[in-house]
This record gives C-alpha cells, sequence and structure tokens, in this order.
C-alpha cells in the first residue's frame, strides 16, 4: 500500500457542516477505493502566504491515507478540482510501502498521547480502528 | 582580496557561520516537513529566498530536502514565493 497526504485548503466562508460534508466525501471515496485512512486533520482557518482566489485566509484540512489502488489518487483530485469550495490542494506520497499494524499502533499512542494531555485543538482524527467512526476532539478551548 | 566582484546585497539573516556543521546531521531526530512552515522559516530570507548551503551550512543531502519542503510549502502558501519587505 502507497501512503499519501493531501492538503486542501478551502475557502474560508461556508460552514463548519458544508465542510464536514466534503470531508466526509472524500473519506467515503477512500474507503470505496479500499483505502486506510491513517488521519484526517483540521488546522482550522489561516492567513495565507499570498491571496489564493482573492482570499487571504483559508480552511486547511490534511489528509493521511493509504490505499494500493492508485486510481483513487486520480479520482480524489477530480472531485476536488471541480468543487468549488476548494481552493487549492496538493497531493504528496508518503511512501511506497507501508506497515499498516505498526501505523495504526502509532496513531493509537498518539491518540492516548493527545487524551492524556487533554489537547484538542480542532484536531479531527480518524484513526485506522475497526469501527471506522469519526471521531470529532471538539473544539475545546 | 580574492573577491573584487560586487556582492548584491547580503540579507539579513547571515545567522549561521559557515564552519558550522549541519544543522540536521547534528540533531538526528529533527525531521524536515514541508508542513512545517514554523521551522522551514529559518533557512528562508525576509524576502521569501530560500538561504544558501554555505550561509546556513547545512550539508547537500538535507539542502535538498530543505529545498524540495520549502517550494512544497510554498505551493500550498504555508510560506511565500516571493514577501515584500517594509
Amino acid at each position: 500500500m502507497r501512503r499519501y497526504e493531501t492538503i486542501v485548503i478551502l475557502s474560508p466562508e461556508h460552514s463548519e457542516e458544508e465542510r464536514e460534508t466534503l470531508i466526509k466525501r472524500w473519506t467515503d471515496l477512500v474507503e470505496r477505493f479500499k483505502g486506510e485512512i491513517v488521519k484526517v486533520e483540521n488546522w482550522g482557518q489561516k492567513k495565507l502566504a499570498y491571496d489564493i482566489k482573492k482570499k487571504s485566509r483559508g480552511h486547511y484540512i490534511l489528509l493521511d491515507y493509504a490505499v494500493k489502488d492508485t486510481l483513487l489518487i486520480k479520482e480524489l483530485e477530480r472531485i476536488l478540482r471541480l468543487e468549488d469550495m476548494v481552493l487549492k490542494y496538493m497531493t504528496v506520497k508518503i511512501s511506497d510501502k507501508v506497515d499498516l499494524d505498526a501505523l495504526r499502533e502509532e496513531e493509537k499512542k498518539r491518540r492516548e498521547e493527545r487524551e492524556k494531555e487533554g489537547l484538542s485543538d480542532q484536531i479531527m482524527e480518524k484513526t485506522l480502528s475497526e469501527e471506522e467512526t469519526l471521531e470529532e476532539e471538539g473544539e475545546m478551548e | 582580496m580574492n573577491d573584487s566582484t560586487v556582492r548584491p546585497s547580503v540579507p539579513k539573516r547571515r545567522q549561521f557561520p559557515r564552519k558550522r556543521v549541519c544543522r540536521f546531521c547534528a540533531d538526528k531526530s529533527l525531521s524536515i516537513d514541508y508542513k512545517d512552515a514554523k521551522n522551514l522559516r529559518f533557512f528562508v530570507t525576509e524576502r521569501g529566498k530560500i538561504i544558501p548551503r554555505r550561509i546556513s551550512g547545512t550539508c547537500a543531502r538535507h539542502q535538498r530536502k530543505l529545498t524540495k519542503a520549502i517550494k512544497r510549502a510554498r505551493v500550498i502558501a504555508l510560506l511565500p514565493f516571493i514577501a515584500k519587505t517594509i
């Protein structure tokens, strides 16, 4: 399985719900291609280093996933291209081989650490858990 | 005495002396990540240009990785292509 990271910059307007709908669509797509989602991070709004489509702030989403069928990438990018909310995207290959079990362990550990420290700064994570439920770690202060 | 050519103005960020060891080789735990704009900023001038190896002191291998990361970060608007100085 190959591991990829896709960063998507969304327009800062639009509601959280609309964003979530989009993200769900993408995660479903990954699953449809029998891929595993390693994590989904929501970095929130950030000031852009330069204006994109005339906007100076953007909402960053990070998708970290592994898949065997690389056609997923094409499909994902096609969908991203068509979506108006998406200002920019970039997909990067992280590795050619992936040890899923090791990854799962890592993700588990990271989640536990984060929960211990009580950190939940707008990071929405989806780990390689069997249940595959999208857990939002809330927008706690 | 050797160099009589006029150098273009050197960016203010001449932080790293030349003979130093590469930052990343010295500390193996430092990772170069295009998402990490905060740390990448050290290797970029005020105008956003990538600092040459001879000034930053990084080794060739890490400089190449750095460059790749910086260029990626620029695409994602985490770093500017050109930054205006005041």
